[in-house]
């Protein structure tokens, strides 16, 4: 049996800043359905990473590869119709457009046409608006945010908003989701609500990359975990796996005889 | 869906029978001449509308597609005695290609340096008015035809009439790309460009596009200046024509629907009021201008439309008395 080639594939990838290293020939892949997290110590390039498979930031080594494209030719904004899209740290969402709306952008990509196209098929372009509210509906549904539909994003409180980021980068219909912190600001409740909702979206077949500070959060979510401390990747494996490796111990913790023990 | 319908046609319902029976109420052809140039700088108002109020892009060289658009509809007529809807399509066609070409690198800057290059264009296009006098007349500009449509010479009436449907069109306009997905990623792109490109928007794409749209509207309400004055001459391009842009966007209301409406009346019929107080005249109307962005932020436009969307949105009073929370991150 030959295993099918990963969906998404890390290779080599580095970011410099001048002299500064942030991350350094990191490699690892994302396959189908799995859900892989990212862990390090603050400072570690978690962030910068992510930045870096998102296209946020332009890589100055190695090799992204997601679902049979160089992803260091296409740009931050044709990402989501080819199957990628992410949410971030501090929850970015159009805070004066209403839920709604802030969900249909995410489709923007399905519905793409310029100014004059768009005037020249009118009829076209108010059916398809009809069909993306739609959509947006269903996943705010989905979320659990129907009733909020019509209220401006920014007075939602920020458990929420971070429900309808997800929403907004569902609908966009993703191979692979990128989550930045995902869980970062939410309390015990809403961090359940979202572990469920990840899992539901898992289980449909999306695959999922993410950084999280939330050892709870990570451990009970992720098939696979990579470890990065001072821009190396310095372990891979199942959760279980992780929480005995000594070497991810040690970046934590410090060294048994070291002095950076807290 | 219908309160959104309600929202687009009511204010253009209004504002069409307005125009429609106008003409009957005014008296004179001054009269008629202020009304025309109220749909003049609404046409004005609702393409830097578009572009500031919904794009969040400042430029302050507006005036420069407005005297181009003008000047070219002027020469085209002058020198290739082209009919009057060729001539105007050819001055859009051109505001559209300037609008372009200048977009294109301009709009790379954002905030106060895109307000600057787009002042220092509109210097350059105004030196150009002033000083190339064989092309564009000089001081005293250029004289336009007398306006006439298919063979038939066109009465003050007919004119007014041509310079209203053409603000009726701008507006329907405005309507369609506010109201569908452009409006949404335009305000994406205003709010947020980073995020805007992570869930799909070609950020520069829409930046350039709507900055030729509103050198487009621009370029209309100079041909449709240049027919209502029979001419065209620097101070199309002038410090006071993007001074009294500001001030009209400023009282309609930035991203409301009939604000540049309400703006344009306000920013003509005002003057006309306090011609009789002479010098005091510049005094009241900057006092007045500062009342409106302490007092009403949104404009006049914009203050009513969000009290009339609370009654549309919300007939039971809901909003009000929901609680507004957002929680901090640790």
């Amino acid at each position: 049996m030959t295993t099918p080639p990963p969906l998404l594939s890390i290779r080599e990838v580095s970011k410099r800043f001048g002299g500064l290293s942030a991350v350094d020939a990191v490699s690892f892949e994302v396959h189908s359905g799995e859900i892989v997290g990212v862990i390090g110590p603050n400072g570690a390039g978690k962030s910068t990473l992510f930045n870096l498979v998102s296209g946020l930031a332009p890589l100055t080594g190695g090799d992204v590869i997601f679902g049979g494209n160089d992803m260091t030719l296409v740009p931050p904004h044709e990402r989501s119709a080819i199957g990628m899209t992410r949410t971030f740290q501090i929850v970015r969402l159009f805070g004066h457009l209403s839920v709604i709306e802030n969900v249909m952008l995410g489709g923007h990509c399905r519905t793409t046409q310029g100014f004059a196209s768009s005037l020249l098929r009118l009829p076209k372009v108010l059916i398809d608006d009809r069909k993306l509210r739609h959509l947006a509906m269903h996943w705010l549904n989905f979320v659990g945010l129907s009733k909020r539909a019509d209220e401006p994003a920014s007075h939602l409180p920020h458990g929420q908003q971070r429900m309808v980021e997800i929403a907004r980068a569902m609908i966009s219909g993703p191979k692979l989701l990128l989550l930045d912190e995902p869980a970062a600001g939410l309390n015990g409740a809403e961090t359940t609500n979202l572990l469920n909702i990840l899992r539901q979206l898992n289980d449909r077949g999306l695959s999922i990359l993410l950084v999280e500070h939330d050892m709870k959060f990570i451990m009970g979510i992720c098939d696979r975990i990579v470890v990065l401390d001072h821009g190396t990747g310095i372990a891979q494996g199942t959760p279980q796996e992780i929480r005995q490796n000594p070497a991810v111990i040690e970046a934590y913790l410090g060294k048994r005889n070291g002095d950076a023990a807290h | 869906m219908s309160s959104t319908t309600l929202r687009n046609w009511l204010p253009a319902t209004v504002i069409l029978m307005i125009g429609a029976v106008l003409p009957w109420l005014l008296q004179g052809n001054f009269q008629l001449r202020i009304a025309m140039l109220t749909w003049v700088f609404a046409i004005f108002g609702m393409g830097f509308n578009l572009l500031y109020g919904i794009a969040g892009q400042l430029s302050l060289g507006q005036q420069a597609f407005f005297a181009i658009g003008a000047y070219t509809f002027a020469l085209l007529q002058i020198h290739f005695a082209l009919s009057l809807p060729l001539a105007l399509l050819g001055g859009i066609v051109v505001c559209a290609v300037v609008g372009l070409v200048i977009g294109l690198p301009v709009l790379r800057l954002r905030t106060h340096y895109l307000a600057m290059a787009t002042l220092m264009f509109a210097m350059i296009v105004h030196d150009v008015a002033l000083r190339w006098t064989d092309f564009t007349g000089g001081t005293s500009g250029l004289r336009v035809p007398p306006p006439s449509l298919f063979g038939a010479r066109l009465e003050r009436i007919d004119l007014y009439y041509l310079v209203f449907g053409l603000a009726a069109a701008a507006y329907c306009l405005q309507i369609f790309i506010k109201s569908t997905h452009l409006g949404r990623a335009l305000e994406a792109v205003k709010t947020d460009e980073t995020a805007a490109s992570s869930v799909g928007i070609d950020v520069t794409r829409y930046k350039v596009s709507i900055f030729v749209v509103a050198a487009m509207f621009a370029a209309v309400a100079g041909i449709a200046y240049a027919l209502v004055s029979r001419g065209v001459d620097p101070s199309y391009s002038g410090i006071g024509m993007v001074v009294n842009l500001l001030t009209l966007s400023v009282v309609g209301g930035l991203g409301s629907r009939i604000g540049p409406f309400i703006g344009a009346a306000i920013v003509i019929i005002a003057p006309q009021i306090l011609a009789g107080l002479q010098e005091y005249q510049t005094l009241i109307y900057g006092v007045g201008l500062l009342v409106f962005m302490i007092f009403l932020p949104r404009g006049i436009g914009g203050s009513i439309e969000r009290s009339a969307e609370g009654s549309f949105d919300d007939p039971k009073g809901e909003k009000s008395a929901r609680r507004i929370s957002r929680a901090e991150t640790p």
